[in-house]
């Protein structure tokens, strides 16, 4: 909840880009629905409890919240990173994954 | 002969009669009833407690804007040996409270230990409610959890005794949900936070067994879920797939984003 501002700020910022921030969200319904209107979020999430067991429970999360950063590849890149850390993660791969385009 | 006395308890002695043994509890109901009062007493100041310390946190962060800041004195070792006369008139509620809270009863180590081993033998040495053996799995697990601060994985000393007690309780119950737990008390117990990878061994395989043996089991699905985080989800690894539904029904899921960079945050409103 507490990050929601700052993931707005780099959902728009990278609007044009090979990005997406994807959520596991473990609300219910009528709460996501609700607060998602209120709280202007864009981004897609899937509702941790559409399965079950729940995607938490099987990826073994422990806290909330939890991150994980994928490289363009589907590698786990980074773990736990929040705030400016996810900004530099995010950014560090963009510029690999445009690094590697050139040199094909 | 007994429901007179619980009668007299419940609806307090007629004026005038004379009430023999009214403050020695001596049934399992007066037990229970007694119990459920000092509880609630405790449970009153417990929260007179987290007052102060809200109090005292806030003074904290208005003076120097810190974290950091005293807690009010515990008050557990007060109500420690009200809770522990209780357990010798006979209730077994009592005995679980006291083992629950051993750790701040204000016993030192030795004495603390002797004390709630002897409660522990009490306690399983016959049937019991579930949800009474639940409580008494976690007090094991805190028991029996090594430490790792940073510094050199140091075993729990009372670990032999408190996985030989989680025994005790996977003989007593027929709960799937209980067994599960156990396994998942073991394995907790020997990985704490920030425990190198090559002393996680041990408490892996005991997570493995609960996901093998209770599948359907809520604990033994968390445990399947942290010998996959293991096995599948370190950095460098590459991520498997999450397949689910949006909130509004619809198909989504991880690979839908192929080829872009990612991330996966696991969050609510709450």
């Amino acid at each position: 909840m507490a990050m929601i501002p700052h993931e707005k700020e780099l959902v728009q910022r990278l609007k044009d880009e090979p990005f997406v921030l994807l959520g596991i969200n473990s609300d219910d319904k009528a709460t996501y629905v609700k607060q998602r209107a209120e709280m202007g979020v864009t981004w897609p999430s899937i509702n941790d409890a559409s399965v079950s067991p729940s995607i938490s429970t099987s990826w073994g999360v422990e806290s909330w919240p939890t991150i994980y950063v994928l490289d363009h590849e589907g590698v786990i890149r980074f773990k736990g990173v929040r705030g400016e850390k996810m900004d530099a993660a995010v950014a560090q791969l963009l510029a690999e994954m445009k690094a590697g385009e050139k040199g094909q | 002969m007994w429901t007179t006395t619980l009668a007299l308890v419940l609806l307090g002695a007629p004026a005038g009669q004379e009430q023999t043994g009214a403050s020695t509890a001596t049934t399992d109901d007066d037990l229970r009833n007694a119990f459920v009062d000092l509880e609630d007493e405790y449970d009153e100041a417990k929260q007179e407690w987290y007052g102060l310390l809200s109090a005292a946190y806030q003074k904290a962060q208005e003076s120097n804007g810190e974290i950091a800041f005293t807690e009010p004195d515990p008050i557990e070792p007060d109500w420690y040996p009200r809770f522990a006369d209780l357990a010798v008139e006979g209730s077994i509620d009592a005995e679980v409270w006291c083992i629950v809270q051993h750790r701040y009863s204000g016993l030192d180590g030795d004495e603390a230990h002797a004390d709630t081993r002897e409660r522990y033998e009490l306690v399983l040495s016959e049937a019991r409610p579930d949800a009474m053996l639940q409580s008494v799995t976690y007090a094991l697990m805190s028991d029996a959890r090594a430490s790792y601060a940073g510094k050199a994985y140091t075993p729990s000393p009372r670990e032999a005794e408190a996985f030989a007690f989680l025994d005790a309780i996977d003989a007593l119950t027929k709960s799937d949900d209980l067994r599960a737990l156990t396994l998942y008390a073991r394995g907790s117990a020997l990985i704490p936070y920030m425990t190198p990878d090559d002393k996680k061994a041990r408490g892996l395989a005991y997570y493995e067994k609960a996901a093998n043996a209770y599948p359907k089991t809520e604990m033994g699905q968390r445990c399947a879920g942290y010998v996959f985080a293991g096995k599948n989800l370190k950095v460098g690894m590459k991520a498997p797939d999450i397949v689910g539904k949006d909130h509004d029904g619809n198909d989504l899921k991880l690979s839908d984003f192929a080829g872009k960079v990612a991330v996966i945050d696991f969050w609510g409103f709450w």
